[in-house]
């Protein structure tokens, strides 16, 4: 009994410290990161040379690239707005007292809206992945990593003095703890095809951006437009089945609500899967062959396809793979030889219309005969990423 | 030297349940194996695809040459090319998961013992991983690295622990114990892994931990049955000299039986057949533990009944619970694991609050 007692007290004690230790973390953390926002303000309010603190560097900087890249915006910058209210892609309102100028982004996805936009200065940090694995977009590499994207290391980012987080996919509790330690974090998906030109503008209004923002969101909105009228005349008799799958597992599909199905649809095409009620449905082999799609889709990884080049022998492989499973024989698509690969940095991501191109040419070669998706791909990293295009995007 | 004694008066018991008892146990036997050609058969009519059982036995009989005339492609792809394999895959890897869940718990004589417990599960687990984060930088298919690695990885660590077995001497607790300790080693190797790796290949190692019949071929069957069919017999040849062993190992060694030979042999046959299948199926648990007590429970502790009972026990509730796992949201498909977790456990609860005798004195 009395060690009983004892030991629970000492449980207790014990508890009690950890408690008090990480609440003082937490407070200290929370000094600093607005002691940062203080400094950044001033100096950036006066538009001054580099300070000597990161902060101070990020704060100036914003405004010059801003003003420098886009042309515009940078006036929205500099001036210091009343509180901003801005809802962020889980419907969470969140507001800022004044624009925040040191940003964690965790997921490549908003990173690269960050570049699209000219604010890639305001990142002080990313996630291991974003950094190290899709080297998307390229100022990522010469950042610090916080550590993994779902569960980022909370201390450094109080270190860090981070204002705002963006995250593609956070752990619900690091971010509430996050939250509780003063620094907001925003979800911002980045893949979620119809919610892309939500989340341009929603960044674009709190971070300065707006006129960049509303320009990058325009254009992929008419770039859907345009795709969409072309097939707008289709009997459903005439829209061929498409099969996507995963790069993550063979018969792991994607149905409606997910980042492919909305592009199948804008192409003219029907996703075998739209109906499914599970986001990322592992399906049977047997339904796919009785189903019959007359197009198969493969995401192929970035180390396969992407800005690094293609892997020719893997991409062979990937797709004899597919062609070579028991009774595939049956499918339209393979008969046909209508199965193609693809990366994902061009479909689901502010990127997007450049993999819509292809797949609307893939399923009606004769609707999109005069697009051509490397001209468009060259045309939108260089208007808003600064970027020249390189690497091999799709294996046809 | 009371265990001894014990051991003796074990050994005439479970020859006078057996001369008793004999009929009932064949037909706990005869009952399991038309249970297993039943699932086989209702299994082949049941599918997301909407071919009528008229259909669906034409095929087969067709394709077996029983009867004339011809099949529709579509009709010959559903159920010879994917169904049929894919209930085979069922078949076999619970044939050895359960046979050697079976063997292993005999020769170890511990009723915790499973592929699972010993750490194959984990090591194959690992070896898989590391084919897979591997991935990009090894030449060739990688499928065939992921089942050789994680074949090769499994085999290792029971040879190893059977290594320290005999360094230390072959107590009860020593497989077990470094049975377990390897399997956090690995299992901290799959974590690191999986905490290093990209998303990609994490998702891949999800998906293969948790273990599913997807991959089912002819190829894959036609690998597998000769060599789990091969080494249930050479298994069951050596059923008399485990169940000598089962009295005691002094008491198997005064009757000839060269123990250390023996545990060797079954220990290497079990790893053999539950790595070659899992390399394929991925982790699939529940099966080698649970079948083995279900069986010990129906038919006694003779390893003459007890290895095929269980061994199709173990293939009986693989393709029912197969079956079940990707026709109840077809065309989704649930991983098999959940459902012989479902639907297993209850049967073993009830049969373990049923039973009268204690196995595990």
């Amino acid at each position: 009994m009395n060690i009983k007692t004892r030991q629970s007290i000492w449980g207790l004690t014990l508890a009690l410290g950890l408690l008090l230790l990480i609440a003082a973390g937490c407070g200290s953390g929370t000094e600093q990161a607005s002691g940062n926002q203080q400094a950044n303000g001033t100096q950036q309010g006066q538009g001054s040379g580099a300070g000597s603190e990161p902060g101070g560097q990020v704060g100036t900087d914003s405004g010059d690239s801003a003003a420098g890249e886009a042309g515009s915006g940078s006036g929205e910058a500099a001036a210091p707005p009343s509180d901003i209210t801005v809802t962020d892609s889980d419907e969470k309102a969140h507001t800022f007292a004044k624009t925040p100028e040191q940003v964690v982004i965790l997921g490549s996805y908003p990173a690269s809206m960050f570049q699209a936009l000219g604010l890639s200065d305001l990142v002080v940090a990313v996630d291991d992945f974003t950094k190290d694995s899709t080297a998307w977009p390229p100022f990522v590499t010469s950042l610090p990593s916080v550590g993994s994207s779902k569960t980022p290391d909370m201390e450094q980012i109080l270190t860090l003095g981070a204002d705002a987080v963006l995250a593609s996919y956070i752990d619900p509790d690091v971010a509430t703890k996050l939250e509780e330690a003063g620094v907001p974090v925003l979800s911002i998906y980045g893949y979620k095809t119809e919610l892309i030109p939500v989340e341009l503008r929603t960044l674009g209004r709190l971070f300065g951006a707006e006129e960049r923002a509303e320009a990058y969101a325009a254009s992929i909105e008419s770039h859907w437009a345009l795709i969409e009228s072309r097939a707008a005349d289709l009997e459903e008799t005439d829209k061929p089945t498409v099969y996507w799958e995963s790069s993550s597992g063979a018969y792991r599909t994607f149905s409606g609500g997910t980042g492919a199905d909305p592009l199948i649809r804008m192409a003219g095409g029907i996703n075998i899967a739209g109906e499914e009620p599970v986001s990322n449905p592992q399906v049977s082999a047997e339904w796919l062959v009785e189903k019959n799609p007359d197009v198969i889709i493969k995401y192929a990884s970035s180390t396969d396809l992407g800005f690094h080049g293609g892997n020719e022998a893997n991409l062979k492989d990937i797709r004899e793979e597919i062609v070579s499973r028991p009774g595939f024989d049956q499918i339209n698509a393979v008969q046909n030889g209508r199965v193609y690969l693809i990366s994902n940095k061009i479909t689901s991501d502010p990127l997007g219309p450049v993999g819509l191109t292809y797949l609307a040419k893939w399923l009606h070669p004769e609707r999109y005969d005069d697009l051509d998706p490397t001209a468009l791909f060259q045309d939108i990293l260089e208007t808003y990423y600064g970027e020249p295009y390189k690497g091999e995007w799709v294996y046809e | 030297m009371t265990k001894h004694g014990g051991g003796v008066q074990d050994a005439a018991a479970i020859g006078e349940l057996h001369r008793k008892h004999a009929g009932r146990k064949l037909l706990v036997l005869l009952v399991l194996a038309a249970l297993t050609v039943l699932a086989v058969l209702g299994a082949a009519t049941l599918g997301s695809a909407s071919l009528g059982i008229g259909d669906v036995v034409h095929v087969i009989l067709v394709k077996l040459g029983l009867a004339g005339g011809s099949v529709d492609a579509l009709g010959n792809a559903i159920v010879w090319e994917l169904r049929l394999p894919r209930i085979l895959l069922a078949l076999v890897t619970g044939l050895a998961l359960a046979g050697s869940g079976t063997v292993m718990q005999g020769v170890l004589r511990n009723p915790l013992v499973s592929p699972f417990t010993l750490g194959l599960s984990s090591a194959a687990a690992f070896g898989a991983s590391v084919a897979i984060i591997a991935g990009a930088s090894l030449p060739g298919n990688l499928r065939y690295w992921i089942i050789g690695s994680a074949f090769f990885f499994g085999m290792a660590t029971v040879l190893f622990i059977y290594f320290v077995a005999s360094l230390k001497g072959s107590g009860k607790a020593t497989y077990l114990l470094s049975g377990v300790a390897i399997s956090y080693v690995f299992s901290a190797g799959v974590s690191v892994m999986k905490y290093v790796s990209d998303h990609e290949a994490l998702r891949e190692i999800v998906v293969w931990l948790m273990g599913g019949l997807w991959g089912a071929s002819w190829h894959v069957v036609a690998i597998l049955l000769p060599l789990v069919v091969g080494i249930l017999l050479v298994l069951l040849a050596n059923a008399w000299n485990l169940n000598v062993m089962a009295g005691g190992e002094e008491v198997a060694a005064s009757m000839g039986v060269h123990v250390k030979r023996l545990r060797l042999l079954v220990l290497v046959l079990a790893t053999l057949a539950a790595s070659a299948t899992i390399a394929f199926t991925g982790i699939i648990g529940f099966i080698g533990l649970m079948a083995p007590h279900i069986c010990r429970m129906l038919v006694g502790g003779d390893n003459r009944y007890l290895i095929p009972c269980s061994a199709l026990m173990g293939a009986v509730l693989l393709i029912v619970s197969d079956t079940i796992g990707r026709t109840v949201i077809a065309p989704t498909e649930i991983p098999v694991g959940i459902i012989t977790s479902f639907i297993g456990v209850p049967f073993f609860m009830y049969l373990l609050i049923r039973q009268r005798r204690q196995w595990w004195g």
